[in-house]
């Protein structure tokens, strides 16, 4: 079908898959105008590499993602898909870090973009129990990204990230390892078995573990990091 | 298109903090829903005060209706809920694709103007009407060439507007760009156009890229003296809504204001 192939024709070109036929004017303006939605949307939402990273290269990788396909209908989600790309594939491999970069500076995007709710805030009880909320995300990153200038170094860093409702910002914070599993069982399951989980691997009683972290969940739930379950 | 009358704006994300709920309000606003179907925190309690205190029309990116693939049922279905909850009765895309074969490109992408394209999107727009429960409103785009075609754009937007049943949001920086890049004239256009088809009006800056000796509609300047000009004529000719869009390079809210009240001078001016 000849309109079929017209459309197929126009999209190989602007994504790079074709040639660029010689002075045709039509087709440069549109390669020019898609090129530079995914290009200002990826240098926007990943600034840190940006600043860095070869502009040519990330020029190249834009086209090499515009062919590989960008799936999602509204725009803001798109640096994900492209940060799972660079991921996958063979380019950048040079950049040990890259990965935990492009999660760090995506995980601002998300937090800030997604629609989020403030939770009812009452004082932290353990008598009742509570869920990560969906305005954090915790990880544990290889390299320390979170340090300008010190991208490159290497360890074990664990890293929560939250949205704070009070300035509309996302805020870093690096935790420790305890920290990091009690709340990543929280995501999982609720805080009263993330407890019993962290007492288990840690070889102490529960009731220490509580008091323990105590202080630290009271914080948690007043900037809404973690949220009461509701039982209906 | 009952629920707007007078002259809209283009809510935008970027001046929304800005707008006072007691001051300055367009008639109307017109709203990206795509912009919309994720709303940051920071912005929602505002976004839902504004959009409660005046009508609303929806005014789609990714619909694709013109790609020859079939219709994106989640996206219809996320787009449904999206008009439900905010009780919009009127929703638009463009006459153009956007996507294919599953890939984005964000962008409008031009059509061959044929009968098969007038057919597929006929039937593709009788879906979307059925899952949307809403009649759908196409704009007609720029083009920046023309792709293998057997009809005048002209011809193809009304023969498209009269045997689908689509409503046509006439957007006039787009026929005097297309005019313009492809060497008709506007007002002949105009004088051909079957506007009775026409729901309401998009009115929009251009510039020109010297470099290819082209008129880019690029929504991110203020609108040009001869589409001032232009809309001045159209509206002599239909008595429908009409709105200014601004969608990139956004100003202050206040400019935004000023360029309101041109319009308003305008609209006053051809219905003397």
């Amino acid at each position: 079908m000849r309109e079929l192939e017209e459309q197929t024709k126009l999209v190989n070109i602007v994504f790079g898959k074709s040639e660029l036929p010689e002075g045709h004017k039509g087709f440069k303006v549109y390669k020019a105008l898609v090129l530079h939605r995914f290009y200002e949307l990826l240098s926007n939402a990943f600034p840190l590499w940006y600043e860095e990273v070869d502009k040519n290269e990330f020029k190249k990788a834009v086209y090499k993602f515009m062919c590989h396909g960008a799936k999602s209908d509204v725009m803001w989600k798109t640096p994900n898909e492209f940060r799972k790309f660079i991921s996958e594939s063979n380019l950048f491999k040079n950049t040990a870090y890259l990965n935990d970069l492009l999660w760090f500076e995506w995980i601002e995007v998300k937090l800030i973009m997604k629609s989020q709710h403030i939770h009812e805030s009452k004082e932290f009880s353990y008598r009742s129990d509570y869920i990560l909320s969906s305005s954090c995300a915790i990880k544990k990153l290889k390299y320390k990204v979170f340090e300008r200038g010190n991208f490159g170094h290497s360890g074990q860093f664990y890293i929560m990230a939250y949205y704070d409702f009070s300035d509309y910002e996302v805020y870093y914070r690096e935790i420790s390892e305890l920290m990091f599993v009690l709340l990543k069982e929280a995501k999982k399951t609720t805080m009263k078995k993330a407890i019993e989980k962290v007492a288990q691997l840690s070889g102490n009683d529960s009731k220490d573990v509580r008091e323990f972290f105590k202080d630290s969940l009271k914080e948690l739930l007043d900037l809404n990091i973690i949220e009461r379950i509701k039982y209906v | 298109m009952n629920n707007i009358k007078g002259l809209g704006l283009g809510l935008r994300r970027d001046f929304l903090q800005e707008i006072d709920a007691d001051g300055f309000l367009p008639d109307w606003w017109e709203i990206a829903p795509e912009n919309w179907f994720d709303i940051p925190y920071h912005h929602r309690e505002k976004f839902e005060e504004i959009i409660s205190l005046r009508p609303i029309v929806a005014h789609g990116l990714s619909l694709s209706i013109g790609s020859m693939e079939p219709v994106d049922m989640k996206f219809l279905k996320k787009m449904k809920n999206f008009l439900d909850r905010y009780d919009i009765d009127h929703y638009s895309d463009h006459i153009s694709f956007t996507s294919l074969m599953g890939s984005q490109t964000y962008d409008l992408l031009p059509l061959a103007m044929t009968k098969k394209v007038i057919e597929r999107i006929s039937q593709k727009a009788k879906i979307v009407e059925d899952i949307l429960q809403r009649p759908l409103i196409l704009e007609n785009a720029t083009y920046y060439y023309v792709p293998d075609s057997d009809m005048r754009e002209v011809d193809f937007i009304n023969e498209l507007m009269a045997s689908s049943g689509i409503g046509l949001l006439l957007d006039v920086n787009n026929i005097y760009v297309n005019g313009q890049n492809h060497g008709f004239d506007p007002y002949k256009f105009l004088d051909e156009l079957e506007l009775e088809h026409a729901v309401y009006i998009h009115v929009a800056g251009y510039y020109k890229d010297k470099e290819l000796g082209m008129l880019i509609d690029s929504h991110g300047m203020p609108v040009k003296k001869e589409v001032w000009r232009f809309l001045e004529e159209t509206l002599r000719r239909v008595q429908i809504p009409v709105m200014i869009e601004r969608d990139n390079n956004i100003p202050k809210y206040k400019v935004m204001q000023r360029e309101y009240r041109t319009l308003e001078k305008v609209v006053d001016d051809a219905r003397a």
